[in-house]
């Protein structure tokens, strides 16, 4: 018994860490944009529990209020979300983040209507101590941005992921769609206008859920990006795709909630995972649930570093 | 899968004040003293309302912009749409308690109140304050529980002339209190609290915020030093408003 314990204490732990760029994962999980988002103080608390980077919520160049309630409406496997990117702006985001201290990597996330404000937004967010830039090409659920306003082309990644990639030294992740066909000339047309990272990815859809008490769409903007378990296999099968297509760095963000889907996802293809909805299931200690259950996994298939994983679902 | 909307018929409306309604609907809803529902209109919005009463589910509702206006517009017969309940509740047993409630913030104590006062050897004090006459809600209410009530008005049109917090600094100095449970302005609630702290008694206050997913706790958008409103709170110790 004792000589077993002395075995495994001095048994190294399997590797989590990873990279993206420039940017330092101690593990690969990363708090998913739009969720606690809006302050560093939760942020902070997000930090604490574990997670390896976390994503602030994206800022458009001035306030915006956001849609009406209700901006979120459980469904089977997940959430339909609305919330039409309500934040308080470029200027009160850099003051809110500004003293960002943590020893955990901020990513900085922009919304632009064109390449001209997201150029504008990516000269300004450096001002915050960030790690990284995220560019949101694929919001399904607001107009004047994202897939409502055709950025979730190849062309339109190309042309404001190089504007972007024009004013900055720090990692360039774009972040996609699982929405869209041919998902990986969208991927490559990002790589060619030299982005670091994919994330694949946004919200699925639009969907909708129609209370049928009222007869009527309980979002108010009626439709709303599906978020959770139930669009999981989607995102891996994007992931997937991905891989085959770019030599860059992806994040694989949708459904995941435990470690043995983070595995799954880097079979896929992914470096990080991007975690969100998995919050209302499993607590802000999600981040530490995953890893635990990623290290148990790779303790017990004699893994001793994640990296070795990455697109092992392909075949040779 | 939780957060199910719930569609009841509205039973009867009761008129407090020239703004303030009460709703009571023909269904019940198991809750907490200090919880709240979120209350749907469809294509219009969707806010938080605290549970004045869980069995039939009663809403006080004070009209202040377009969704309670909205709100009450609605008669006898009519739909509301709600889900929950969400929150934290205030912490209770049985002993000497005093409440404090600013303007409509007296509403969600109702609710605790009448749990007290269903323990053995316990007492409720309320104190209500309100900017004047016509905003005092609910006096009549806990008078008929079996309350201990004072109520103050700023400009002194009803009960004592000035804020609820010098009413319950005059309590202090006589009688003392198991807890104090607050629900108001926010300075109304500091004071209560800071008050409490000298007295060396333990306060709840109960929060108000601007929430977006509302009881979820995804959004982020109800976040007070790093605590959700929605989901840690509505209800925090008393600490949470000591500078």
């Amino acid at each position: 018994m004792n000589i077993r314990k002395k075995k495994s204490k001095h048994k190294k732990l399997p590797n989590l860490s990873t990279r993206i760029h420039s940017l330092i994962l101690p593990n690969p999980t990363i708090l998913a944009s739009g969720i606690l988002g809006l302050d560093s103080a939760s942020l902070q608390k997000v930090a604490r529990a574990g997670a390896g980077a976390v994503t602030m919520k994206s800022l458009t160049k001035d306030p915006r209020k956001g849609h009406n309630n209700p901006i979120l409406v459980e469904v089977e496997g997940g959430f339909l979300n609305a919330v039409g990117y309500a934040n308080k702006g470029m200027e009160k985001g850099i003051e809110e983040f500004q003293e960002w201290d943590n020893a955990v990597p901020l990513i900085g996330s922009i919304v632009g209507t064109d390449m001209d404000e997201f150029m504008l937004l990516a000269e300004k967010i450096q001002k915050i101590p960030i790690k990284a830039i995220e560019i949101v090409l694929s919001c399904p659920h607001t107009p004047g941005y994202g897939l409502l306003a055709g950025q979730g082309t190849p062309e339109a990644t190309e042309n404001i992921t190089k504007k972007v990639r024009k004013k900055t030294k720090l990692p360039v992740i774009v972040k996609l769609s699982p929405s869209i066909e041919r998902i990986g000339d969208v991927a490559k047309a990002a790589e060619a206008g030299g982005a670091d990272a994919i994330n694949m990815g946004n919200t699925l859809g639009p969907g909708m859920k129609i209370d049928i008490e009222r007869a009527s769409p309980i979002l108010h903007f009626k439709v709303g990006g599906m978020s959770g378990s139930a669009i999981k296999p989607i995102m891996i099968r994007a992931v997937y795709d991905i891989y085959k297509t770019v030599k860059i760095p992806i994040i694989a963000t949708g459904g995941i909630l435990t470690g043995y889907d983070a595995i799954e996802a880097v079979m896929a293809g992914a470096t990080a995972v991007g975690v969100g909805t998995g919050i209302y299931y499993r607590g802000v200690t999600i981040f530490k649930k995953i890893q635990q259950e990623m290290v148990e996994w790779m303790e017990s298939h004699n893994v001793s570093d994640i990296n070795t994983l990455r697109g092992k679902a392909h075949p040779v | 899968m939780k957060n199910q909307y719930i569609t009841a018929r509205i039973r009867s409306i009761q008129k407090e004040t020239e703004h303030v309604k009460t709703f009571v609907l023909d269904t019940s809803l198991p809750s907490k003293p200090g919880q709240y529902v979120m209350v749907w209109i469809p294509q219009k919005n969707e806010k938080p309302f605290g549970i004045v009463s869980p069995d039939p589910l009663t809403l006080t509702i004070a009209q202040v912009g377009p969704f309670t206006k909205e709100i009450h517009s609605l008669k006898i017969g009519d739909l509301m749409t709600f889900r929950g309940p969400y929150g934290s509740s205030f912490h209770y047993d049985s002993g000497n308690y005093l409440l404090v409630g600013g303007g409509y913030g007296i509403v969600p104590l109702f609710f605790l109140a009448s749990r007290i006062l269903k323990k053995k050897k316990s007492t409720v004090t309320v104190v209500i304050g309100a900017k004047t006459k016509r905003d005092l809600v609910f006096l009549n209410r806990f008078k008929k529980l079996g309350c201990s009530t004072y109520a103050s008005t700023d400009d002194g049109t009803f009960g004592e002339k000035g804020f609820a917090g010098n009413m319950v600094k005059k309590l202090l100095e006589k009688k003392s209190f198991k807890k104090i449970y607050t629900c108001g302005p926010r300075p109304m609630m500091e004071q209560v609290v800071i008050l409490a702290e000298k007295y060396h008694i333990p306060s709840e206050v109960s929060m108000e915020s601007f929430f977006k997913c509302g009881g979820i706790g995804l959004c982020g958008e109800c976040s007070l030093k790093g605590y959700l409103v929605c989901k840690d709170g509505p209800v925090f110790d008393g600490s949470l408003l000591i500078p």
